[in-house]
């Protein structure tokens, strides 16, 4: 009997495993915060490549509560990292900024994407402890409200 | 990997190790760092991954081996274990992770799988010597109603050549399927 449940047990476990491409937020029971106007409103901000903390502020200030995707040999968004983190995308939502690639046009390129990435690990660190300072365990429909 | 060693390596002022040379010195393989030495055993999966996509990579495989021969003075392939896999279109230098931990959903099986060296290889010289793309946009024109001549409706649609590319190699070596960039 205990050798049944052991192996249901390691089944279980593989099934998750397997699962671990599907990001599926309705799963979580969790709807995006970041709306479309939030989005408009953010695209047309400048991006200060020396303070992306400040830039983080900005754009909560403007309901842009976005993570900000790597493109590498596959897509990466610094900071998240496990399913608790998942939750984190599926509020907030993620966003690629245009002209990062995998593969860079030339050196110039290169280096400005460098620059980027960090950037991106300090902009995404501040979005996911403000995530976990001001609004985890809230449902997503408060977060827009508490913020301001 | 911090992005100034990334920089230096790639505009070639990093100190790197000792070259391994492979394929009568068109592929050198070296580390970062004077002291570090590039193993046997990595030396061999680099060696295997390119004549897998060589033999076995068919029309694309050759291509890719064929562009690698002619460039002159040969291309570097420089190790690390800190998943940086970066290179650019017309460079001879292309920083890889063959141990990489990446995976991605493999569409033959539906399971996740993690990146054969050999996959890696093929992608990043995808990149750097066919200034193949991971992702693009390109412009369908679909055709009036009238079957006519001239622009109908302007269609935007998103492709991946170079997974696409790699797919079609790794289709004789492990019949892994990628299929798109996202």
């Amino acid at each position: 009997m205990k050798k049944i449940i052991f192996i249901l047990i390691i089944q279980i476990q593989f099934a998750i495993a397997s699962e671990e491409h599907t990001l599926n937020c309705s799963t979580f029971g969790i709807k995006e915060v970041t709306s479309k106007i939030a989005v408009l409103k953010a695209s047309v901000l400048p991006i200060d490549l020396d303070s992306p903390e400040q830039d983080a502020k900005k754009r909560i200030g403007h309901e842009d509560f976005r993570l900000i995707a790597i493109p590498e040999l596959t897509i990466r968004i610094p900071g998240i990292s496990s399913q608790e983190d998942y939750k984190i995308l599926c509020y907030f939502g993620v966003k690629q900024i245009d002209g990062m690639t995998h593969a860079a046009e030339d050196l110039p390129h290169l280096k400005l994407m460098g620059k980027f990435k960090t950037y991106i690990s300090k902009y995404n660190q501040y979005m996911i402890e403000f995530y976990r300072n001001e609004f985890k365990g809230k449902k997503s429909e408060k977060i827009k409200d508490s913020h301001k | 990997m911090d992005e100034s060693t990334v920089n230096s390596v790639m505009d070639k002022t990093a100190t790197l190790s000792e070259s391994k040379d492979l394929f009568d010195g068109q592929v050198h393989v070296r580390k970062i760092g004077e002291s570090s030495k590039v193993t046997d055993a990595e030396l061999k999966k680099v060696k295997n991954s390119l004549v897998n996509i060589r033999d076995k990579g068919g029309s694309n495989g050759k291509e890719l081996i064929a562009k690698l021969m002619s460039v002159e003075g040969g291309t570097t392939f420089v190790l690390n274990d800190l998943d940086e896999n970066t290179t650019f279109p017309g460079s001879d230098v292309i920083l890889m992770d063959i141990n990489s931990a990446r995976t991605f959903k493999n569409l033959a099986t539906n399971k996740t799988k993690v990146f054969s060296s050999t996959r890696l290889i093929a992608h990043e010289l995808g990149h750097a010597l066919l200034r193949r793309e991971d992702a693009g946009f390109r412009m369908i024109s679909i055709p009036p109603p009238d079957g006519g001549f001239g622009f109908g409706q302007i269609k935007r649609e998103m492709y991946s050549p170079n997974v696409e590319a790699t797919d079609g190699i790794m289709s004789g070596i492990n019949g892994s399927i990628r299929r798109d960039y996202n």
